[in-house]
Formats: structure tokens, C-alpha cells, sequence
């Protein structure tokens, strides 16, 4: 016995020291290993602190968009299940955090408590989201009011994660220009997209790690929030230009034919001595709190609409030998072989007016007997459909979309004219309807003719012969120089996403014949943005100085200091300041006596210029119409540009009236809002009507003080002393006696001698 | 009975002086002092986040390590050859209405999904797995001090077997709890091995035991799955651990990296991250791996030495023992911490696969150390019988 005692302890000794090898073999041989993967391992106990995402506010402060901080609710129910095996086991603890849940966020307890069953050791469970801090308040309440009562079992196992949620306390205000932003705090469209970085913070972190006495110490790098972005934008005009807008879309909604009031509408008002835009809006607008909600934007007739147009579109896209069948038939009949031939062909046909020749002769040589057939509903799935619609939606007409201008391109014709000195402003012309120009016979849209016209006629009545005639005088190269000046074909670079590059859409030196340049001057042929063309004739009416447009014009820290200050921007001086004078004088005659009677608000003088233009192709009926305002006429502080493409309407050129009026119906409510005093005697129905409107302030008339302004400003405009200069005769300039050189006549300063060589060029190269 | 009458009066009439092993009561005093300092410093930090009060496992751990230190100082008085007169059959009977007490609702107790306590007064409770270990070491001494034949027959063997088979089997069947059914039942073979006098016997012995083992483990490796459970698991585990590291393997493999980053000497005591939530419950079975990261290999191989000691102070008692039923209580007690004591290192060092067994006087466990205590003073009681005077008689 004692025997195999000692064979036994021997065995247990024998044990102990291949353990104690094994003990030596890990400390020695991975010592270090194991101390880096100890160290790696530490995962330090950490929480990301959301930034808030800066605010955009307009002009006056007013909050277009905030970051809200909310709270989602995650049960942790291992917490949860600790208590339950700490206590009776029994549920109560399940139950009672259940119970409390469905009470403060409306979820079923019996579904909760079943989570919790079926997951003790989940952790992270998001049951109710986006909660305000007043609905956290009460459940804390709930939880205080279980832990000071005795019977009741505490509750467990709740924490609140902060967030911030966007919100637009404006709802659809100024949708386009806002923008909207998507989860992750990245701003789509508008504003938020353009000015995404500035918006955005830095998230911070808390730490949480063990110091030597293990006591866990916390350590917060707090978040650094957003920037505010101050826009130029006033929501008080912002919020009259969309009712304006909004008053003329229900009008005319169905008005002729079904559907919306145009095919597209914008309106910018902006501010002369700036570039500030002041109000930005198109139409439909849409709810930014809830950008994505497609029913509440589009009928499902509109709907349907989209969903033929982008059915043309896949269609235009398919291989040539296809046949679309709608609804399990071909228009109609069921297909046979001879037929699908016929449709074929009609494919090509369509092929070859996409501009796919070379494909259309290889499909007619042999490919018939393979027709492939494509069911039509397939070829547009609903999200593509829905993306479509809200890209449509979203997109800002005012800096998205380009157009031919029309008419209201002509006060740069005539400007271009007058600054090259090619002009003098005392010409007449004659027009007897149409024009003939490199072959082509172009009308004027008086078919009968204008007759005799001076050039703040051609102006006024809106005479395409006149201009074109300008045009010839002008001449190819100085157009194209004055064209790019105005900065036609570039981009505005204006802070808000979306601006559309029209470089390609416009003539150069290659594309542009004598006919281009004859469309050119009353505005067709070419496209412009909205932007583009209100920023190209500010400078045209504010003493040549063109602006940089822009959206925003302070830039804040989250404390509310500034940190950016965005001042006006002037890019280059377009047109002399005399120019400037001179198309004032004959935008104004517009508003006083010519197309653009119907835009005088009353008890103001504006100026401005109506435009109609035709779409491409030609001859649809099809026309964009708009109206350029500024005011007050004498001394141009507000521009206010509007277009309504393809108004609803049996004769589309009418609509530029309406756009007319839309501006009349803007400056009304908003020259008072601007502090812009009247300057013409209301008539009693005038009175009548603003009465009506609830808009009538006498304080508002002051026409001696506006008089004594406009003396005080011809008085300052004579100080400079005129230079002594003969005239010559043949260009109207004054020429220097000293040098020889060409003089301005009004101002005495020499005429640009680049912009003189131009003039020569363009002469040689017409006369060959 | 005799022996016991004649060895009574021997001693009143000579008046000898009697052996009383002082080293193994200072080893084992030294063990469970240095186990509750390893437990607070294991626990301290899960006790505070959990608990509030970090001694609050050392409070609890102290309180039992006194009380079973006076049961054990009690127990070390009382004549270890009473428990040889109680029948069997009581010894037996006491252990089977624990076990079926498991399955009473009112009174058992159930804690990380294993059913294995029952209630005692005053929120107490008790692993009838540790009552079990005891009974069959009484048991088992009586059975082979009284009827030497069962150790060296083909029928002896088999109530030898059944009895083992009946008791671990009964205690893995109803308390689901492996480990301690693989100690009852090899206590009650080293008690058979040790008894034994054939040599034939021995060789069988030896030789099933070596051939069982090494049958499992060759059919796990070579065809164990998933799917078989999560006692499969671990062994697989076992053998990849890198493969298990989410789950099944992941205490072991924690427990490795501790013992690693311990190096040679240690982080210091009370430096371990290992116990910062990464290996769970550090202070139980694990601690092993805290208290080589903490005191490093140097410190590992002390315990080592320690557990050395005292289970040579009992190999000396055993075999200074004139009476075999004594020296069968204390083999059987040695075996007991013998094999709790190689089975847990080895699940630490992952050299074999993890089961939770705890280490002796150390790991933290009320009842555990009270019964090591216990079996201790039954020890201390044995080796007081040791006459200096009387020389070997076997």
C-alpha cells in the first residue's frame, strides 16, 4: 500500500512538473506576444459626442434650418437580465421595463419582453427613435418614481443615445435654394450640399480608460458643432416671391390643357449694388422636412406622365431590331412576322433620328429575323421612376435649367452697340416684318412691321428687325467679345449647388454666322441660365459693374460670432457707366410705353424688359416667356427676373404678360417691405386695389424727396469737368487734341484702343 | 476493533507524544491566506462596478475560510474512526437525497444555467458534488479497509465500479456537472489503486484508465463536430483555440494571455488587465492565470511547490499511519486535491480542455473551502494518531 502511495504521489509530482514546463513554455516563449495582444485588446470604453450640423439662417435671422438634438431609446437588456439573475428571476424586471416602454413610447410589453427573452445578452436595441427631450423627461420620470417606491420593481436597462435631426421649421420656404440633407449630415441639393463642409462639425469622443488605482477616468474631447451660414436670401421676400408664384400656378393650372400651370417657373430678386440674391424660387416647391415623399408632390396622372417620358427615353435607348409590346400587344394587334418587319423599320426609323445611322444599315441588311421583344412596363421600374420625379423636384430651376432668353438679351445687344462706340443711341431703323439674313428670312413678331424705329423703340416694342439690324453693326467679333464679357457661356460661380454649364451652348467665333448673329440679338440660338442673365443685367443697369452673384453672406461660428464675412464681389466692369445710363432710359420706356406696361407697380417707376422666346425646335407653339425688372427706374436698386417656361396657355406668348404681371405683383409687396418710397401719385383705383390688398401706406408716397435725391445725383454726375474735344464726325467720338486718340464724348476718358482694334477686325472681316 | 482499543490504551498508559503536523497546517493556512488575497485582487474591480464594494467576494470568501478554519481545527480532534463506524449504506443513502434534493424546485438553486446548489438557512447554499467527494472517500476507505478482497477481484471490482460509476455518473446526470463527476470518480480509483495488493490488478487498473483516455480524446480529434455539443466545443476549442477565440475558447485563450504577459516575474500584484473584464469571473477557476500574471512564472511555481508540500505532509501521514483505514481517508483526501489541483492548472495552460474546475483554497467558493478544511482537519486528526514511539507495522 505504501507502495503504490508513493507511485501515486510520484505521478501527482511527475504531473506538477509538466505543468510547471508548460508554465515556463507560455511565459518564456510568448511573453511578448501575449503582452501586445493584452495591450491591443484594451478596448478602451468610448462614445462618439454627435456635432450639431450649423444652422442656415436668411438676412434677418430668421432659421431656415436647424439641427435638433433628439434622443432614441436602446434597451440593453443584458443590463436587464443582470438584474433578473441578481433578484428572483421571476420576470418582474423584464416586465416592469417593458411595461414602462410601452407606456412612455407606445410599443407592445409583450413584444418586449419576448425580445428580451429571446436576446439576455443583447445590448444595443433601438426601440423608439427621434424622441424630444420632453418624452425622455417622462420616462426618467417613470424610472425616479420605481426607484423611490418600495413595491415597485426598478426599471432597467434604458439609455438614450443622443442625435440631431434636421429640420426646417420653414417647410417648403425656399426648398430650392435650401436643400435638404440626408442621414449622416450630408446635405443634398441647394445650400446644404454647396455649403456641406462649412455646415458640417467635427464629431467628438469620450474616453474612458483605467488609471493605476483601476478607478475608470473619463476624458471628453467635446464635438465641435456646425458653422452658421448666413444667407442673403430674406425669407419675408422669399415667402411673397412663392405666393406670387403660387397665385399664378393655381390660375392657370389646366388652364388649357391638363396639368401644371407651365412646364417650369422661376423667379430671382436680387439686389443691384450687391449681387445679393434676395429670393430664390420655382415651382412646384417641396416640404424639406419630408423631401422623399413622392405621393404628396406628384397626381398619379403626372405620375404617369413621367413614367411615358422616361419610356421614350429606355425606348430611344434600345437595340435597333426591338419591338415593344404595351400590354402584351404591339399598337393593337397581336404580332406577326410582317408586322414586327413594319415596326422594325419604324425603330430604325426612330434610330436614325436619334442620329444612328451607321446601326440603321447594318439592321436593315440583315437582323430581321431576330426581333427581340420587350415588354414596355418592364422598361421603367418604379424606383427609377420615383428618382426621376423627385430629381425633377429637387432640381432649382433658377440655376439648373437653361433656356434661350429672348428679348431680354436685347438691351445687351443694344449695350454692346452703344459701349463699342459703333452705336450712338440716334439711330433708326426701319422694319417691315421680317429681315432676310445669310438666306434665311426672320421675322419680326410684328408680322405687319414696326415701320420706322429709333433705338429706344426697338427697345420699347420689342423689334427683332431693329436689332438684328444692330446686330450687323455690331458685328460678329464684338459681339462674341461683349457676349463672353457679360459672362454668357461661363458659369457664375454662384454659391449653390447646381449650377449648369452652358459653355456648349452658346456661339463662338466657329458656330457663329450672320444668322446666328442675328438670332443672337433678340436672344435666340444661344441658352442661359437664370442666374447668368439677371447677374449679366445688373451690370447693365447698375453703372456697369457686374457681381458676382451670390447666396450667402455671413459665415458664423456655432457661438454665433463671425467667422466668414462673404463682401460683394465686383468681377469686371462690363458696360461704361454711361451705357448703364442709357439702357436704364430705354428699359424704362418698356415699363412707361411698351411691352412691359402690364409690370409698373403702383405708385413706383420700374424698368425692365419682356422676353419671348421660342423653344427648339422650332415651330411647337412652344415659347419661354419672362419678364426682367428692376427698380426703382431712375435709380435701379432690385432686380426682379421671372420665367415661366411653356405657360399653359392657348397662345404661349401671351404668357409674357403674366410674367409681367407676376413681377408687378412682387414689387408690390416687396418695395414697401425694402423701404423703397413712391414716387408716383396712386390713382383712386390704385388706392382702391392696394387697399384691397391690405398694402396701402400713404407714408409711403415722397416724391419731393426721391426728386431732390435724383437732382443731388445729376448735380454729383456734372462736377467733372468735361474735357475740350472736337467731335468726329464720322464715329460720334471726341477726339483728344494733344494725342489724337478717340475720347469718350460724355466722359472724356479715351476709348479702350483694344476693344477699337476689335472694331477694325470685325469690319475687315465682314466686308470679305 | 482491536487495533483500536489496543492503540487507546497504549497511549493513555505511555503517555507519548503525540505527532501533530504542524507544516501542513501552516501550508494550508499560508494557501488560504494567500487565496484571499489573490481573490480580492482578482475581484476587486468586477466586485466594485457590480457590487459597489470591492471586498464584497473577499468578505464573503473570509467569512466561509474562518468558518471552515474552525471546522477544521474542530475536526482535527475528533477521532477519525467514527466516521469508520457509521454503515455505508447512511454514507450512501445521505448522498443520493442531495442529489434527488437538486431536483426539487423549492430548494435547489440554479446559477449561469447549471442547476447544482441547493438553499441553505440564512442564504447559503451548497454543492452536494463537494458532500459527494467526502462520502466516497468515507465510503471507500471503509469498503477497502474492511473487505481487502474487492481490490483484487473480478466481483470486488465491480462493486467497486458500480459504486464510483453510480455516484459521478449520478452527479453529472443530475447536476450536469462533468467535472466533478471525472473527480469522484477518480478519487475512488487512486483509493482502489492505492489499496490494492495484486499486481496483476494494478496493471488493469493502470492500464484501462490509460486506454480510456486516450480512446477519447483519439475519437474526439478525429471525428468530433460542432454539432455534438458544447462539451465537444471546448475540446475542439481546445485543440484550435485561435479558431473559438469569440466564444468557447475565449476564457482559455485570455487565460493564456495572461500567463504569457506575465512573464518571468510578474506585472506586480494587483497589476493584472487580464481580470478587467476580460477573463469572466477571474477570481473562480481562472485564477490560476491571474495570479502568473501577477506574480509571474515565479510566483505559478510557488503555488506549485505549495500544493507539492502539502500533498507530501499527507503522502508522510499516510504512510506513518499504522491504521488503514486512516491511511485510506488520507489517500483518498490527497487524491481529491491532488487532481483538482493538476485538472485546473492544466484547463488554465489549455493542456487540456476547459471544465470548470476550481483550485484548491484558492479560487473563490464558500462551500469548496469549507470542505477542503474539513478534509484537512480529518487529516490533521489522522497524522495526531501517529505514534513517534511506534514503529511501522505494515
Amino acid at each position: 500500500m505504501k507502495g503504490q502511495l508513493t507511485i501515486f504521489y510520484g505521478i501527482v509530482v511527475l504531473l506538477f512538473l509538466c505543468l510547471g514546463a508548460r508554465l515556463v513554455y507560455i511565459t518564456t516563449t510568448k511573453e511578448d506576444e501575449y503582452k501586445k495582444t493584452v495591450l491591443s485588446q484594451r478596448k478602451y470604453d468610448s462614445k462618439t459626442i454627435p456635432y450639431q450640423r450649423g444652422s442656415i439662417v436668411d438676412a434677418k435671422g430668421t432659421t431656415l434650418a436647424v439641427s435638433k438634438k433628439v434622443y432614441n431609446a436602446v434597451l440593453d437588456s443584458s443590463i436587464v437580465e443582470y438584474y433578473e439573475k441578481r433578484g428572483e428571476d421571476d420576470g418582474s424586471y423584464k416586465r416592469a421595463t417593458a411595461d414602462a416602454i410601452s407606456k412612455c413610447f407606445g410599443l407592445d410589453s409583450g413584444m418586449l419582453v419576448s425580445y428580451m427573452t429571446d436576446n439576455p445578452t443583447g445590448k444595443y436595441y433601438v426601440v423608439a427613435k427621434q424622441l424630444d427631450y420632453e418624452k425622455v423627461q417622462e420616462f426618467n420620470n417613470l424610472v425616479t418614481e420605481a426607484d423611490e417606491t418600495e413595491e415597485a420593481t426598478p426599471i432597467k436597462g434604458i439609455w438614450f443615445e443622443e442625435e440631431y435631426l434636421r429640420y426646417y421649421p420653414g417647410g417648403s420656404l425656399a426648398s430650392d435654394v435650401i436643400g435638404y440633407t440626408n442621414s449622416g449630415n450630408s446635405g443634398a441639393y441647394g445650400l446644404e450640399e454647396f455649403y456641406n463642409d462649412v455646415l458640417n462639425g467635427t464629431n467628438g469622443r469620450e474616453y474612458g480608460y483605467l488609471n493605476d488605482d483601476q478607478n475608470l477616468e473619463r476624458t471628453t474631447i467635446p464635438a465641435i458643432d456646425g458653422q452658421t451660414v448666413v444667407t442673403t436670401i430674406d425669407a419675408n421676400i422669399q415667402r411673397i416671391v412663392e405666393n406670387k408664384i403660387n397665385d399664378y400656378c393655381t390660375e392657370y393650372e389646366n388652364n388649357y390643357r391638363e396639368g401644371f400651370a407651365c412646364n417650369n417657373i422661376g423667379c430671382i430678386v436680387m439686389e443691384c449694388d450687391t449681387g445679393n440674391v434676395l429670393a430664390m424660387a420655382s415651382a412646384p416647391t417641396w416640404d424639406l422636412n419630408e423631401p422623399r415623399n413622392v405621393e404628396r408632390y406628384y397626381t398619379s396622372e403626372q405620375m404617369n406622365k413621367f413614367r411615358e417620358e422616361l419610356k421614350e427615353e429606355a425606348i430611344k435607348k434600345l437595340p435597333p431590331n426591338t419591338v415593344v409590346i404595351n400590354n402584351g400587344e404591339a399598337d393593337g394587334t397581336v404580332m406577326n412576322t410582317t408586322e414586327a418587319e413594319s415596326t422594325v423599320t419604324e425603330a430604325t426609323e426612330n434610330a436614325e433620328s436619334s442620329g444612328n445611322t451607321e446601326d440603321t444599315e447594318t439592321t436593315d441588311s440583315g437582323a430581321v429575323g431576330t426581333v427581340n421583344y420587350v415588354d414596355a412596363a418592364s422598361l421603367v421600374s418604379e424606383a427609377d421612376l420615383n428618382q426621376y420625379a423627385l430629381a425633377k423636384l429637387w432640381s432649382n430651376y433658377c440655376v439648373s435649367a437653361t433656356y434661350e432668353p429672348g428679348s431680354v438679351a436685347k438691351p445687351f445687344t443694344v449695350a454692346m452697340g452703344l459701349d463699342s462706340g459703333k452705336m450712338n443711341g440716334n439711330e433708326h431703323y426701319y422694319c417691315k416684318g421680317y429681315h432676310e439674313v445669310g438666306g434665311y428670312t426672320i421675322k419680326c413678331h410684328n408680322r405687319n412691321g414696326d415701320g420706322d424705329m429709333s433705338v429706344a423703340n426697338a427697345i420699347a416694342q420689342s423689334c427683332n428687325v431693329s436689332l438684328m439690324m444692330m446686330g450687323e453693326t455690331i458685328g460678329q467679333n464684338t459681339f462674341l467679345s461683349y457676349f463672353s464679357n457679360f459672362n454668357f457661356g461661363l458659369k457664375t460661380n454662384v454659391d449653390i449647388t447646381g449650377e449648369a454649364r452652358t459653355d456648349s451652348l452658346v456661339f463662338n467665333s466657329a458656330s457663329m454666322g450672320p444668322t446666328e448673329l442675328a438670332t443672337s440679338t433678340f436672344g435666340q440660338g444661344f441658352n442661359v441660365t437664370m442666374i447668368q442673365m439677371i447677374s449679366a443685367f445688373n451690370s447693365l443697369v447698375n453703372g456697369g459693374y457686374y457681381y458676382e452673384p451670390h447666396m450667402v453672406s455671413k459665415i458664423l461660428s456655432p457661438e454665433g460670432s463671425v467667422v466668414e464675412s462673404i463682401e460683394p464681389r465686383i468681377l469686371k466692369q462690363t458696360v461704361s457707366a454711361s451705357t448703364s445710363d442709357r439702357i436704364v432710359e430705354y428699359c424704362n420706356g418698356v415699363v412707361t410705353d411698351g411691352t412691359g406696361k402690364n409690370a409698373r407697380p403702383a405708385g413706383y417707376s420700374i424698368g425692365g424688359k419682356t422676353g419671348t422666346a421660342e423653344t427648339a425646335p422650332r415651330g411647337t407653339g412652344d415659347y419661354v416667356v419672362s419678364f426682367m425688372g428692376y427698380a426703382p427706374a431712375d435709380n435701379p436698386k432690385y432686380l426682379c427676373y421671372v420665367v415661366i417656361d411653356r405657360p399653359n396657355m392657348p397662345d404661349q406668348t401671351n404668357g409674357t404678360r403674366q410674367a409681367a404681371v407676376i413681377t408687378r405683383e412682387i414689387y408690390t409687396e416687396i418695395l414697401p417691405y425694402l423701404n423703397v418710397f413712391m414716387t408716383e401719385e396712386l390713382s383712386e383705383t390704385e388706392i382702391a386695389e392696394l387697399t384691397a390688398k391690405g398694402l396701402y401706406d400713404a407714408t409711403l408716397y415722397r416724391p419731393e424727396e426721391e426728386e431732390t435725391d435724383v437732382n443731388a445725383e445729376t448735380e454729383e454726375t456734372e462736377v467733372p469737368a468735361k474735357p475740350e474735344m472736337k467731335i468726329d464726325p464720322e464715329t460720334g467720338y471726341g477726339i483728344d487734341p494733344l494725342t489724337g486718340e478717340y475720347l469718350d464724348p460724355e466722359t472724356g476718358y479715351p476709348i479702350n484702343p483694344e476693344s477699337s482694334f476689335i472694331v477694325k477686325d470685325s469690319n475687315a472681316s465682314e466686308g470679305e | 476493533m482491536d487495533l483500536l482499543s489496543k492503540l487507546e490504551n497504549k497511549r493513555d498508559k505511555k503517555r507519548e507524544v503525540h505527532f501533530f503536523d504542524y507544516s501542513l497546517l501552516i501550508v494550508v493556512l499560508f494557501l488560504v491566506g494567500f487565496g484571499l488575497i489573490m481573490i480580492y485582487s482578482a475581484s476587486s474591480y468586477e466586485a466594485k462596478l457590480s457590487f459597489d464594494n470591492a471586498a464584497y467576494y473577499l468578505r464573503k470568501q473570509a467569512i466561509a475560510a474562518g468558518l471552515g478554519i474552525f471546522v477544521m481545527l474542530g475536526v482535527s480532534f475528533i477521532p477519525y474512526k467514527l466516521y469508520g463506524k457509521i454503515s455505508s449504506i447512511i454514507y450512501i443513502s445521505a448522498g443520493l437525497i442531495l442529489l434527488i434534493m437538486l431536483k426539487i424546485p423549492g430548494i435547489s438553486y440554479s446559477a449561469n444555467g447549471a442547476t447544482r446548489w441547493i438553499r441553505l438557512f440564512g442564504g447559503f447554499t451548497l454543492q452536494p458534488a463537494e458532500v459527494i467527494k467526502i462520502i466516497i472517500i468515507f465510503v471507500y476507505a471503509k469498503l477497502l479497509e474492511s473487505y481487502s478482497w474487492l481490490a483484487k477481484k473480478w466481483n470486488g471490482t465491480l462493486v467497486l465500479a458500480v459504486i464510483a460509476l453510480a455516484f459521478s455518473g449520478l452527479v453529472y446526470l443530475i447536476s450536469d456537472n462533468l467535472s466533478s463527476a471525472i473527480i469522484i470518480f477518480l478519487i475512488a480509483l487512486t483509493m482502489s489503486f492505492v489499496a490494492c495488493k495484486d499486481k496483476k490488478w494494478l496493471a488493469i487498473y493502470s492500464g484501462s484508465v490509460a486506454f480510456i483516455g486516450a480512446a477519447a480524446v483519439l475519437i474526439i480529434l478525429k471525428f468530433g463536430q460542432d454539432s455534438w455539443g458544447f462539451r465537444f466545443r471546448r475540446i475542439l476549442a481546445w485543440v484550435h483555440p485561435e479558431n473559438y477565440s469569440d466564444d468557447t475558447s475565449f476564457q482559455t485563450l485570455q487565460s493564456l494571455y495572461a500567463i504569457g504577459s506575465g512573464g518571468v516575474f510578474g506585472k506586480g500584484l494587483g497589476e493584472s488587465m487580464q481580470k478587467l473584464n476580460y477573463i469572466p469571473e477571474a477570481q473562480n477557476d481562472m485564477i490560476f492565470s491571474i495570479i502568473v500574471e501577477e506574480l509571474g512564472l515565479i510566483g505559478g511555481i510557488c503555488v506549485l511547490i505549495l500544493f507539492g508540500i502539502l500533498l507530501y505532509r499527507m503522502l508522510v501521514i499516510a504512510s506513518n499511519t499504522d491504521d488503514p483505514y486512516g491511511a485510506l481517508l488520507v489517500t483518498g483526501i490527497m487524491a481529491h486535491f491532488a487532481i483538482q489541483v493538476i485538472l485546473n492548472i492544466a484547463v488554465v495552460t489549455n493542456t487540456i480542455p476547459n471544465t470548470g474546475i476550481s483550485l484548491p483554497f484558492i479560487s473563490y467558493g464558500g462551500s469548496s473551502v469549507l470542505f477542503l478544511l474539513t478534509e484537512i482537519g480529518i487529516v490533521l486528526n489522522v497524522g495526531r494518531n501517529i505514534s513517534f514511539k511506534n514503529p511501522k507495522s505494515e
